[in-house]
């Protein structure tokens, strides 16, 4: 059979600094009709640049192509002119873009979009449709994809929708004109579970009934499992290893395969090493919430006040993290995680209730240096939360610094403190951005604990990185917390992480604790609808985990999900 | 509706920053050591007479009174009385102001109809013909002193080619024409005059060119920026992946949120455009407020150069309160209370 | 609208770069140092280069007019009859002015004129603008309000006619017109330094800082403003041909230096009236503006090209 694309040992290039370097090398690889193709990969891997060169938007200067071939139903794609790929791009093939947010222009509502996208096509074809056909055209592609309120959304600017209704406008933009190759970039990666389970198992109805070919390219290995028939793995630019899914999955010939596979945390039980905890006293509660509450009034105006649209960040939370604990905070965004979280460090003042911290109100010590000294933090993305400007010998002094180390003291505590989070010493006069995202992330560990602080927020620090050093930096983070006695409060969306690195979990919801408790019994015996809902959203990679996950339809969950809206 | 408080606010801003603008001038003029009204009247009038003059003037009463007084005036449109001509300085004012209005307001004009297109192309086809010649002109017009364009203009239109007029704003013979605006582009068609338009029109051509040249460069740059930010976006990416012509990618797609800042930075130009003003007006002997602003700040007639500053603060109120509408037209995240 | 962000330069979109492909492959930049990366590109960088060129020369001149200049002593009341209006010629490459003085002294000795007034303005509105912005930008509440409304006011002002209603309203002279000048200038600085702080103020790595227990002023100085120098010195480099630009424009109209000294401005404008037959005697000095203002234009170009920063 004829294949709908061909790449041909693609090499392709960039020019920087003077210098030539390869980012493809040789890559070939073949999509039939009707397969469902994933190509995944860590940074670096070269995904986006293949997706790139394909579509045609590999940006050139600095990159270039320099051998291969590309064919699309047969025609070279690459020694077409840009006016004759140009006709191809929306209607023989087109793309679902990976971030909602960017990808529809602001200024234009989605009616308007959706008309210019099918006119376009219609004056290549040369079959005008009439108005009212187009307009019905646009109306019944919104119905495809699922959304309701079609004549609203229809008038809307993308602004006025949320970011699920954003990906599925987008989603029906790529099939407005009928392509026979869908592209996907990290479909539903920068949605929430919920949100990226809808609409995968969207784009899988798509597929199925339109009859596409489907090809995208994602790091999240258990999507793939979800939405492909075929896999290619990428690294460094080169194809290690291609095959049929299960296949990749449950047989895997790459020893880099096998290792990604194994990096990926599980929503089953890990064997061995989990982290035993004895029974406690109530003198070790080290945060306590006590039926605290937390609202952001929505207009800073109190003339303007408006009750509705203010937002519970938290609502009468009673919660205990015990000294010792890894305690987990899940849930999606906007669910309140990150507002305990903050609370626990004073920088959100309760509405009512109090969190305690070791006995006493936050609110009575958190300006004190004794209590920065005991808790602190760790963020999400390294490269927000270190000063670009600063070496990591200054970030690394500040705290020292600021609680009075003696000056003679500091190179040598700062040596310490990186190896403490195994860096070479050398590293005290790098900037962050000579660093990997890993390596970042251990430096602000290292700041983190350079005053031996008893509690350690942790939020989702290890999201913003690849799964292989999620991997080592959770292990960092395991040793870390034996050596120093440290507890944890570890806030995460993905559920799989959180099953296999805490031992105590709380699952929210609009500011509520739905539910609590040891994180095996949360996993194994949910009690709450709404935990089972979330759970079974959750992208697997084996059909253990499958066997695992909470029994429960798409109808049915779809209303609990609806409910806690 | 949304778009009626989001005016509403705009202009409540306008009126305080004049505000604001009245206290700073009127501060400025009322520290400055000397009394107006004996450089008014001159050495040789007696004291007598000067205190006869404070009063008149309400200079014997409490800055404060004399600041609400001022600004109660204001407000119906009377700005005082002019220290050495003795007559209303919103008269005065009121008569030179066309020929400015009618020089900037084609400034502006020629700016936007010449540097939005180039601009746009420019940043378009980065490093080609069009923007390697656009971005030569907007060098230079940027680094051009206006009064260097102006006098160079002169040079080589009034001495050596002599087909355009370099001074003042109609020929001696035809000054007695007037009109009902002051405008004397609109009054001669009113009036069916052409000989007086075709003349007002090359009158103003030299002066037009010189106070655009910065004008010009500056909205080049700043739309060719803001298209080369606009095109590396996702959604510019997206447009073209559903494919769309490219005709209509540039000039739907990227246009309209490129031009976004670039009518911003157009508001704040007309600062800019007001200070150039002075010196090309100077040069040119153009009859407008900034001629009169220049001569009435040499004289040291306070009233006056009140009146000049405020009233050029009043330009660029309305400009950026007009940008503003235009901006919260184009942009629905503005108009609809959404956050830019 | 006024937007600066620092962007490391990722044309693959590799984004964070995996501890795994560090160690895995050779580093594309790997080799390369810092210092080189910035040489490379300002090397590659033509207006940076001409830019650079044109303002170490006007600072040369300006430095050592003295010892440059080739009648030093025609930069005061040196008076020669004989030679008034002269054309160019090998002796006075810039010709002479009304009452015999050689053009060239004047424009290399003007040059402190123009340079004093960017060092006096700069030096003294940009610390006071950068530190206005940190504060309204991070403190953020009615300081924020009270700072930014008075440079909503200022930025009605248009520079020019303030200075020309104070310098004239005291009297016309130079030092008044800096005054003046400098009342206004810190507003822009001020406005860019703001816009920057607002989004960096929400940045983790402030967050941090203020939970390790941070003083005020090691973040606005220590954690912030380090973030702020490739703009501001973008913007003072921008502001400098401006600078001139004004102080030339102030002084055409009759406000500058006392005469004898040489002002370029006051030369343009008292040699304007000899045009067009004794044209060197404005043209040349205005070329001598030109050439200044170019020169911090190309160079603050290339640099914001350089640090990849936008301001507007």
């Amino acid at each position: 059979m004829e294949p709908l694309l061909a790449i041909d040992d693609l090499t392709v290039g960039f020019r920087q600094y003077g210098r030539e370097n390869d980012v493809l090398h040789g890559v070939s690889l073949r999509v039939d009709p009707g397969q469902r193709v994933a190509i995944v990969g860590e940074t670096g891997s070269g995904k986006s640049v293949t997706l790139k060169t394909v579509m045609g938007t590999l940006p050139r200067p600095p990159g270039y192509i320099r051998s291969g071939q590309i064919r699309f139903d047969g025609r070279d794609v690459h020694s077409m002119s840009a006016r004759e790929r140009r006709r191809l791009a929306g209607g023989a093939y087109s793309m679902v873009f990976q971030d909602p947010a960017t990808a529809l222009n602001p200024v234009y509502r989605i009616g308007d979009q959706l008309i210019d996208i099918l006119r376009a096509h219609e004056r290549r074809s040369g079959n005008r449709r009439s108005r009212s056909e187009t307009k019905e055209r646009a109306f019944e592609i919104l119905r495809e994809v699922q959304l309701t309120e079609v004549e609203r959304v229809f008038r809307s600017y993308p602004f006025q929708l949320s970011g699920g209704m954003r990906q599925r406008v987008l989603i029906g933009m790529a099939l407005l004109n009928r392509p026979k190759l869908l592209f996907a970039d990290e479909p539903g990666t920068a949605l929430d579970v919920s949100t990226q389970d809808e609409i995968l198992h969207l784009l899988n109805d798509l597929v199925d009934h339109e009859g596409l070919t489907f090809v995208m390219i994602t790091h999240n290995l258990g999507v793939v499992r979800m939405t492909a028939d075929y896999v290619y793995v990428m690294r460094n630019g080169r194809i290690v290893e291609d095959g049929p899914v299960t296949q990749i999955f449950e047989a895997p010939s790459h020893e880099y395969t096998r290792n990604l596979l194994r990096v990926v945390p599980r929503l089953t039980k890990r064997p061995g090493a989990p982290l035993a905890q004895e029974p406690r006293q109530s003198s070790d509660n080290l945060v306590d919430f006590q039926k605290y509450t937390k609202i952001f009034a929505a207009s800073r105006s109190p003339l303007r006040s408006n009750r509705k649209a203010d937002v519970r960040g938290a609502d009468n939370v009673n919660l205990v993290v015990r000294r010792g604990d890894v305690m987990g905070l899940a849930g999606e965004s906007g669910s309140g995680k990150t507002t305990l979280a903050r609370s626990v460090l004073g920088l959100y003042a309760p509405t009512s209730g109090q969190v305690m911290y070791d006995g006493r109100s936050v609110e009575d010590q958190y300006r004190s240096l004794a209590f920065k000294r005991r808790v602190q933090m760790v963020y999400q993305n390294p490269g927000t939360s270190l000063n670009p400007r600063r070496t990591v010998g200054q970030i690394l002094q500040l705290p020292l610094r600021i609680h009075s180390l003696p000056k003679e003291q500091l190179p040598d505590r700062v040596g310490k403190m990186l190896e403490q989070v195994e860096l070479p010493r050398g590293y005290v006069n790098k900037y962050p951005h000579e660093l990997s995202g890993g390596q970042k992330q251990r430096v602000a560990i290292a700041r983190s604990l350079a005053l031996q602080p008893d509690l350690l927020i942790l939020d989702e620090p290890t999201s913003a990185l690849d799964v292989s050093v999620q991997e080592r930096i959770i292990a960092l983070l395991e040793r870390l917390k034996q050596e120093y006695a440290l507890t944890y409060l570890f806030i995460s969306h993905d559920l799989a992480l959180m099953r296999n690195f805490t031992n105590r979990v709380a699952i929210m919801s609009r500011g509520r604790i739905v539910e609590q408790g040891e994180t095996d019994d949360v996993f194994d015996a949910p009690k709450h609808d709404y935990t089972r809902a979330l759970l079974s959203c959750v992208p697997v990679i084996s059909a253990e985990e499958e066997a695992a996950k909470p029994a429960i339809d798409r109808a049915k969950r779809q209303q609990i999900l609806l409910q806690m809206e | 509706m949304e778009f009626g408080r989001f005016f509403v606010r705009r202009l409540f801003w306008s009126i305080f920053v004049l505000i604001g603008l009245s206290i700073v001038i009127f501060v400025i003029a009322r520290v400055v050591p000397g009394d107006p009204a004996r450089i008014a009247l001159g050495p040789v009038a007696t004291a007598e007479q000067v205190a006869d003059l404070r009063a008149e003037m309400g200079l014997d009463k409490p800055p404060v009174t004399q600041y609400l007084t001022y600004i109660a005036g204001l407000t119906r449109g009377d700005m005082g009385m002019s220290l050495l001509s003795r007559r209303s300085v919103s008269r005065d004012i009121f008569e030179v102001l066309p020929a400015t209005v009618e020089l900037v307001l084609f400034t502006m004009l020629l700016t936007v109809v010449v540097a939005l297109p180039i601009g746009v192309v420019s940043g378009r086809f980065k490093d080609g013909v069009v923007d390697n010649l656009g971005r030569m002109y907007a060098l230079i017009g940027v680094v051009m002193p206006s009064f260097l364009i102006a006098l160079l203009l002169q040079l080589v239109a009034g001495y050596w080619v002599q087909v355009l007029p370099v001074n003042g704003r109609i020929d001696a013979t035809l000054a007695e024409f007037q009109g009902a605006t002051g405008l004397l582009l609109v009054d001669s068609i009113v009036a069916g005059r052409f000989d007086i338009f075709s003349d007002a029109l090359r009158h103003l051509i030299l002066p037009v060119l010189a106070l655009s040249a910065a004008s010009i460069g500056q909205i080049t740059r700043i739309t060719r920026s803001s298209v080369i930010d606009v095109s590396r976006k996702d959604y510019i990416e997206a447009a073209r992946a559903f494919g769309l012509s490219e005709a209509r990618v540039l000039f739907k797609y990227m246009l309209r949120p490129a031009s976004i800042p670039a009518l911003t930075i157009l508001g704040l130009e007309a600062a800019s455009l007001i200070a150039n003003a002075f010196v090309v007006e100077m040069v040119f002997s153009w009859p407008g407020v900034a001629s009169y602003g220049v001569r009435t700040i040499l004289q040291k007639d306070f009233n006056a150069v009140m009146g000049v500053v405020i009233i050029s603060g009043l330009f660029f109120l309305v400009a950026n309160l007009v940008i503003d509408i235009l901006v919260g037209f184009i942009d629905p995240r503005i108009r609809m209370g959404g956050r830019r | 609208m006024g937007r600066a962000m620092q962007k490391q330069p990722d044309p693959v979109g590799r984004g964070e770069t995996s501890e795994h492909t560090r160690t895995a492959i050779a580093d594309p930049l790997e080799g390369l140092s810092h210092a080189y990366m910035r040489w490379h590109r300002f090397r590659s960088n033509p207006s940076a280069l001409i830019g650079g060129a044109i303002v170490t020369s006007v600072i040369i001149l300006a430095i050592f007019a003295p010892w440059i200049a080739p009648f030093p002593e025609h930069a005061g009341d040196f008076i020669d009859f004989r030679n008034r209006h002269a054309a160019p010629s090998w002796a006075h490459w810039m010709g002479t002015d009304n009452v015999g003085r050689d053009v060239m002294s004047r424009v290399i000795f003007a040059f402190r004129i123009s340079l004093t007034l960017v060092v006096v303005i700069l030096g003294i509105a940009v610390p006071f603008g950068v530190t206005l912005g940190l504060i309204a930008g991070y403190f953020g509440g009615i300081v924020e309000i009270v700072i930014m409304r008075i440079t909503d006011i200022a930025l009605a002002l248009p520079p020019l006619i303030l200075a020309l209603a104070v310098s004239a309203v005291l009297a016309p002279t130079l030092t008044n017109a800096m005054i003046a000048l400098t009342l206004l200038w810190w507003n822009w600085h001020t406005r860019l330094i703001y816009s920057i702080t607002r989004q960096l103020r929400e940045e983790p790595f402030v967050e941090a800082a203020r939970l390790m227990g941070a003083s005020r002023r090691h973040i606005l100085f220590r954690e912030l403003l380090p973030n702020c120098v490739s703009a501001i010195t973008v913007k003072t480099t921008l502001d400098a041909g401006f600078v001139i630009l004004i102080g030339a424009s102030l002084s055409f109209l009759g406000i500058g230096a006392e005469p004898p000294t040489p002002d370029l401005g006051t030369m343009v404008s008292s040699g304007g009236g000899y045009l067009p037959e004794s044209w060197w005697e404005s043209i040349m000095p205005g070329v001598a503006i030109l050439y200044a203002i170019l020169g911090f234009n190309l160079l603050g170009d290339g640099l914001r090209d350089l640090f990849d920063v936008e301001i507007s």
